[in-house]
């Protein structure tokens, strides 16, 4: 059982998210433009950095230390992160325990991607060799289908009808409107009009999918609290291929990994101020939200609305339902939006921010989480 | 050899599934060979309409199984109309699992193991 004690997010920063991005804009230049905005929040130089993490699909053939080169960054620590939503926990995690030890002192992270042409669809369609070798003969496989299967499932066994994820999806776009200049979406959203909306895949409708954007975030790492702002990260939890591929998506990694951090930071849901889940689809918030305790099976609507109607911050930027998900720079998404979400607390806070990534086969084989505060 | 039509077996504990693995995750023993696929229940199912910007004529019809083991497994449906939660199904594999429509078998009158929603 470990406790990390100060490390710090001392700075954050998230580009604008765009639908149809200029076919010139690269993958690269997204992930600049998102490190120099944390570097200016942190109050750090690039030269102050000597550790860089990237998560990105697009950035491909480069990697991490083919971008440190063209940002002209000299490192002592490096990392690449394959975990597309969970990536931002996991950069997290490991940037954390970094600059613990000494291996670097400040620690730029970063995640994004830039879809352009047909990006996204080779993405898909390539995924990893699970999906060209179990998927080839399906005309229209996708985490869409992947996801109504669980939503449909998830329907029938807690007794969950459309209108409740819909008040989900509704709320998060009210926030989007109030705290996010940067979503893709920020129109205020009717229960009727989400009830109204065309169908993607039974029971999901164009609301439901996250829609992909592309877009960048970063934050810088460090044990100096630079910044106005710091966040203090207070634990890191993981659980990887939980199921091993045999199970339902019904639960997911997260429950083992809340355990762990409940565990460790000795708190309970009631002490969380802000919660930030991993909403690439709600059947997936609704995971989260059972298997971190904040709601149980019995009676979930009702705890559900219950918990939409409270105080407690959830998914402030709107979510990637409102905002979009840009590629493996989602799994940062949540990370910025917990730290800006702590800020506007105006006092001291404590946030949970869940990562969710790499339907590999079926749901996601990557689950983490992160305990942050403010004070 | 495993051949593409096959859902391998661990040939020393029998463990089967998809996708296919190195080691066996209940024994972890290296060895597999070609198996029959089992048969399997349907826990749900979605039409897709919509994919990757365009509209899918018709809906393809996917579903979510189970086998007698509790694995849970993703088929396309060989069908003009979705499947019902605990209908019984036949797997085949053709570029992916596809299930086949299963009358009147005796599992599917013993009812299906896994308890489903209302």
């Amino acid at each position: 059982m470990t406790v990390l004690q100060g490390t710090w997010i001392t700075g954050v920063a998230q580009t604008p998210y765009t639908r149809r991005p200029d076919s010139g804009l690269t993958t690269e230049a997204l992930l600049a433009q998102a490190a120099e905005a944390a570097l200016n929040e942190a109050g750090l130089r690039a030269s102050d950095i000597d550790g860089l993490a990237v998560a990105s699909f697009t950035l491909a053939p480069d990697r991490a230390i083919d971008l440190a080169a063209k940002l002209g960054l000299r490192l002592r620590w490096i990392m690449d992160s394959g975990l597309g939503g969970a990536s931002g926990i996991d950069m997290l995690q490991h940037s954390s325990a970094a600059v613990r030890v000494g291996d670097a002192r400040n620690v730029l992270c970063l995640g994004g991607d830039s879809f352009t042409g047909d990006a996204f669809t080779r993405l898909i369609n390539t995924y990893n060799r699970s999906m060209i070798e179990d998927f080839e003969g399906f005309r229209a496989f996708g985490p869409n289908a992947m996801f109504a299967l669980l939503t449909t499932l998830q329907m029938s066994t807690l007794g969950l009808e459309r209108s409740d994820y819909g008040a989900l999806v509704c709320r998060q776009r009210e926030s989007a409107a109030a705290f996010n200049p940067n979503a893709a979406y920020r129109t205020p959203l009717a229960l009727a009009e989400y009830l109204d909306a065309p169908l993607v895949a039974d029971p999901l409708s164009i609301l439901d999918c996250v829609p992909v954007v592309s877009g960048a975030n970063a934050i810088t790492v460090s044990t100096v609290t630079t910044g106005v702002s710091p966040v203090r990260i207070t634990s890191v939890k993981a659980s990887y291929n939980h199921d091993n591929h045999l199970g339902d998506g019904m639960s997911t990694g997260l429950r083992e990994a809340a355990a762990a951090l409940w565990e460790t930071t000795g708190w309970v849901p009631a002490d969380i101020d802000v919660l930030s889940l991993y909403d690439d689809y709600p059947a997936v918030v609704v995971a989260q939200l059972i298997d971190a305790g904040f709601l149980g099976t019995d009676n979930t609507a009702v705890a559900l609305h219950q918990l939409l109607a409270s105080d407690l911050v959830i998914n402030s930027s709107g979510g990637q339902l409102s905002a979009g998900q840009c590629g493996a720079g989602a799994g940062l998404h949540g990370v910025v939006d917990a730290c800006r979400a702590l800020v506007r607390l105006g006092r001291d806070g404590r946030a949970f921010v869940a990562g969710y990534g790499m339907v590999v086969h079926r749901f996601g084989a990557c689950s983490n989480v992160a305990a942050l505060e403010i004070t | 050899m495993i051949t593409p039509a096959s859902m391998p077996a661990c040939m020393s504990c029998g463990w089967q599934g998809r996708p296919r693995r190195v080691w066996c995750p209940s024994c972890g023993a290296a060895a597999w060979a070609d198996a029959p696929l089992p048969d399997a229940t349907v826990l749900a199912t979605t039409q897709v309409r919509r994919h990757l910007g365009g509209v899918v004529v018709p809906p393809e019809i996917i579903a979510l199984v189970i086998t007698d083991d509790e694995a849970t497994f993703i088929a396309r449906f060989d069908g003009a109309n979705p499947p019902k939660p605990r209908d019984q199904v036949t797997l085949s594999f053709d570029g992916g699992l596809v299930a086949h429509p299963l009358r009147k078998s005796s599992r599917a009158r013993a009812g299906a193991k896994r308890k489903l929603g209302p």
